[in-house]
């Protein structure tokens, strides 16, 4: 009984030690706390502790009066157990008193009482077989009485069948042996009481002892609960007066609480409308599900950004709204969602989501999801947005964004541009390829050091202001070439830059911006060309020279022709007319004719040479232009050519000539010659027409000198201009083939043009124009004649 | 021939050119007073070594000379006070612009280029003797000198 009592006391005086070394700071109170805390803290846990003790010492009076219950059960049981032994103890003495009483006197009274012990015996036995199983010494002492009370029925069964079988009373052995079994059953059933009393007695001590521990006990808990009250009861009264002040603070307190709990709720009332109002008008549309993924509610923009009203879809399932593509995705998702129950926007994680319109189109989204708790159900709220707009605004601005890439990427220049504070905004492919290096955060005064930007020789570093891009920044325009070297182009790279500044609408320079490109073959080309050019002006120079000895020559030659060979003429044309004239009457007829043929003969060769001295004459002769009207000199040369055409029948028809710029002497010259032929080659035409007119031909206005001769055919047009070339033989029509040749010349020299159309027989007309059309022979003349300058 | 007063120094090394010419000044009555200098030193000592009171009243002059040529002899007629006067017209074969210009430079009277048909030679040889030796009235000085001599 001891060992039963003992684990629940030390339990208790454990935690008891436990509570009280919480109590007395064992742990420490925080320092920080204030006296008054710690007071009151002290206050309820004594009162707790009070509790404690009063329920354990509750606890232990119960299972005192459980342990005084089990002792009286105790008590009984010894009763009864010494009840039967008494009993079995009086059915024996049954048994002997019958047999004994049978064997004196044969009479079967005694055996009824005989039998009736001979039937409880057995009874008893059994039943303190049952009361002692608990006792394994009592129950060794019940098999003995069993035993002792078998060998005594036996001896009593014997002896009454002796009596039966004698009819007399048995022998006196057969009482003896009988009272020996009987002494033996009486001192077993003595042990048998002596052991259940010692039994009891032992119980109800140990029960008294219990009983009075837990008395003390109680009594114990009950001192140190009331103490611990009456502790907890000071400090609590302490408490009191400092809590009535406060009490009446707190009042305070609480009607103005109550004044805020008033204005929070219509505050929360409020903010209720105001985010019914929100959700209502909000931009993005907001979608509400149950746990089943069945629509709840669907908000104004979510109504027109589907193209469903509330009614429509208001208990259907999401995927209503949904691409079918997605659906198995969204499911997935909502399942991790479940699992995770985190507010995520989906698009971030899902890629590009898809919603499905009323009208069966699709528009991209972008999605947050939320759930929520109301009134037990489990919701989903998604915010969505339609980011068509978005996706079409991020689209333009990639494709923008990827044109710009690929423009800069394509550009043969190399492009830079940098904000006011010097930080580079662009730099493409070809800068990085030209300057040799990329964007840097280098300071600005360390750009020109850092980038190796030098002057054009390459010999002088750049001082930093003077760079394109700075200059830019700073506002100006900037055209310049510079020398850039770099680790890969050592020799430095000749860049040709340009630049500008980047202003904004209101005309502010916010940065720069240099485009350059590598000159660095031009200028190789250009120094090359420069030495080609100095290579040529020397050959030009050598030609000249060589061109001015010729000259020299031909003036020489010509001027040779002029005296040499005219001279002779001269000579021989005087003396045959001298001899003509002084000798004529005495020259026989014959010989007068073979003078007056070598007359002629001087006199044509002296044409011929006068004419070959004009040609040379007009090729060197610089123009003197001046403004003249071609009627006045066409005027001029008729009146010069009538006198040899005074037996003619001419029609002069003279159109309206331009005004032109021109050398008065030469065109003088060409007139002569034209109109002198359309004379000579009319002879046979009478009357003879002669037109002289203007007209345009192919834009360019021509002049031209016509007549209804005898023409030429064109098969020989090219042999027309030619010196000394005549179409026609010289009885018929006389000329030298220079006239011409000299025409061309100067109209060459006009910078123009002239040709002829023609038939034979049918006339021939001379156009020429003056001016527009520079050929390769004026410009030839004109750089020799800038030569001779 | 040294006392003769001579109208007219023709200078010329050709001598067909020389003898055409006499006959078309003979054909104007011109040919009475002629000096012929068969080249430009001739020519210079003529008007330079001889008093001056001998001096042409016409100088006939050919640009292509030997030793000396026209254009030198022109240059010192013009270029001397005393000689400075004398009409000098350039009679020749040639008329090339450079010496057209060369020769009004230096104060040449007349340039004439001789043409080839002998008619009009003949004719222009007449006008310019008539010209120069009747129509043109000389400067005082020489004419007062030159009838100072006379007398």
């Amino acid at each position: 009984m001891s060992s039963q009592s003992d684990p629940p006391r030390s339990r208790v005086l454990k935690t008891l030690k436990k509570v009280s070394s919480w109590l007395t700071g064992g742990k420490g109170p925080d320092v920080r706390v204030p006296e008054e805390t710690i007071l009151r803290r002290w206050s309820a846990s004594g009162v707790a502790f009070a509790i404690v003790l009063t329920i354990m010492g509750s606890a232990l009076s119960w299972r005192s009066m459980r342990e005084a219950n089990e002792e009286s059960d105790w008590v009984s049981h010894t009763l009864t157990v010494t009840t039967r032994l008494d009993s079995s103890l009086a059915h024996m003495i049954d048994i002997e008193t019958g047999a004994r009483g049978f064997a004196a006197t044969g009479d079967d009274e005694f055996l009824n009482s005989f039998s009736e012990g001979n039937r409880t015996i057995s009874a008893d036995l059994d039943a303190l077989g049952l009361l002692t199983s608990d006792n394994p010494a009592q129950q060794k002492r019940l098999v003995k009485l069993g035993l002792q009370c078998s060998a005594r029925l036996e001896v009593a069964q014997r002896t009454i069948d002796e009596r039966r079988r004698s009819g007399k009373v048995p022998r006196t052995g057969l009482f003896l042996e009988g009272k020996r079994h009987m002494d033996a059953v009486r001192k077993t059933i003595s042990e048998m009481q002596t052991e259940e009393s010692s039994l009891l007695e032992q119980r109800t001590r140990s029960a008294k002892e219990a009983r009075e521990r837990t008395a003390n006990f109680v009594a114990a808990t009950a001192l140190i609960g009331v103490t611990l009250l009456a502790l907890a009861g000071f400090i609590t009264g302490r408490e009191i007066s400092r809590s009535a002040k406060i009490r009446s603070q707190m009042r305070t307190l609480n009607a103005n609480l109550e004044l805020r709990v008033e204005e929070r709720s219509s505050e929360l009332r409020d903010s209720r409308e105001r985010l019914q109002g929100i959700i209502g008008s909000a931009m993005d549309a907001i979608i509400t599900v149950d746990e089943g993924q069945t629509i709840v509610y669907l908000n104004p923009a979510a109504e027109q950004t589907f193209g469903y009203t509330s009614t429509e879809v208001i208990g259907h399932p999401l995927n209503l709204l949904i691409p079918q593509r997605f659906h198995q995705r969204h499911a997935d998702h909502m399942r991790n969602f479940g699992a995770t129950n985190e507010s995520r926007r989906m698009a971030g994680n899902l890629g590009r989501l898809s919603g499905l319109r009323a009208d069966g189109t699709e528009f991209p989204l972008e999605a947050s999801i939320s759930s929520t708790e109301v009134s037990g159900r489990k919701l989903f709220t998604a915010i969505v947005r339609d980011m068509t707009d978005r996706v079409q605004a991020e689209e333009a601005l990639r494709k923008q964004s990827d044109t710009l890439q690929l423009v800069l990427d394509s550009m043969q220049e190399g492009l830079v541009a940098a904000d006011e504070n010097g930080t580079f905004l662009i730099w493409n492919r070809v800068a990085t390829e030209l300057i040799g290096r990329g964007p840097e955060e280098v300071p600005i005064e360390d750009w020109s050091r850092h980038y190796e930007v030098y002057s054009p020789d390459g010999a002088t570093l750049l001082s930093a202001d003077q760079l394109p891009l700075l200059r830019a920044m700073r506002g100006e325009i900037v055209n310049v070439e510079l020398m850039v070297r770099s680790p890969r182009f050592k020799d430095g790279l000749s860049l040709e830059f340009s630049g500008w500044p980047l202003k904004n609408e209101t005309g502010v320079v916010r940065g720069g911006l240099v485009i350059f490109r590598d000159v660095t073959e031009r200028k190789a080309a250009e120094r090359e060309i420069r030495k080609l050019n100095n290579e040529l002006e020397k050959r030009v120079q050598l030609r000249t020279a060589q061109l001015q000895a010729a000259n020299k020559d031909l003036e020489a030659f010509t001027y040779s022709v002029a005296h040499d060979l005219r001279a002779p003429l001269r000579h021989m044309a005087g003396f045959s007319k001298i001899l003509m004239e002084e000798f004529g009457a005495r020259i026989p007829s014959e010989a007068q004719h073979y003078l007056r043929r070598i007359e002629e003969g001087t006199r044509r060769m002296g044409v011929l040479v006068d004419d070959l001295l004009n040609l040379a004459h007009v090729g060197r002769r610089d123009l003197g232009l001046q403004v003249a009207g071609l009627n006045s000199v066409v005027e001029e040369i008729i009146k010069r050519l009538k006198p040899d055409t005074s037996n003619r029948q001419i029609e002069w028809k003279i159109g309206t000539l331009p005004y032109v710029e021109c050398d008065i002497a030469l065109m003088k010259v060409v007139f002569e010659n034209l109109l002198a032929n359309a004379i000579k080659f009319t002879r046979p035409r009478t009357p003879a027409i002669i037109e002289v007119g203007r007209e345009e031909k192919d834009g360019v206005s021509v002049v031209y000198v016509r007549d209804n001769g005898v023409g030429f055919s064109m098969k020989y047009a090219d042999k027309l201009f030619g010196v000394f070339q005549r179409l026609h033989r010289a009885e018929d029509f006389e000329g030298t083939g220079v006239g011409l040749a000299t025409v061309q010349r100067i109209i060459q020299k006009h910078g123009g043009r002239i040709w002829a159309q023609a038939e034979l027989d049918k006339g021939a007309t001379f156009y020429f124009s003056l001016g527009k059309t520079e050929n390769d022979e004026l410009k030839a003349n004109a750089a020799v004649q800038g030569v001779e300058a | 021939m040294n006392q003769q007063q001579f109208e007219i120094l023709l200078v010329d090394d050709n001598p067909d050119d020389v003898e055409l010419t006499l006959h078309a000044l003979r054909k104007g009555n011109l040919a009475n007073h002629i000096h012929v200098a068969r080249d430009g030193e001739e020519a210079l000592e003529f008007l330079f070594n001889s008093t001056f009171d001998r001096l042409p009243k016409l100088v006939l002059l050919d640009l292509k000379l030997p030793r000396v040529d026209g254009m030198e002899v022109l240059r010192r007629v013009k270029a001397d006070p005393r000689t400075r006067a004398i009409p000098v017209v350039i009679l020749t074969s040639s008329k090339e612009e450079r010496d057209l210009v060369q020769g009004y430079g230096l104060g040449v009277n007349s340039y004439i280029q001789k043409p080839v048909d002998f008619e009009q030679f003949r004719d222009t040889i007449k006008n310019v003797g008539l010209y120069w030796l009747l129509i043109n009235q000389p400067p005082v000085a020489i004419s007062a000198a030159r009838a100072a001599a006379q007398s």
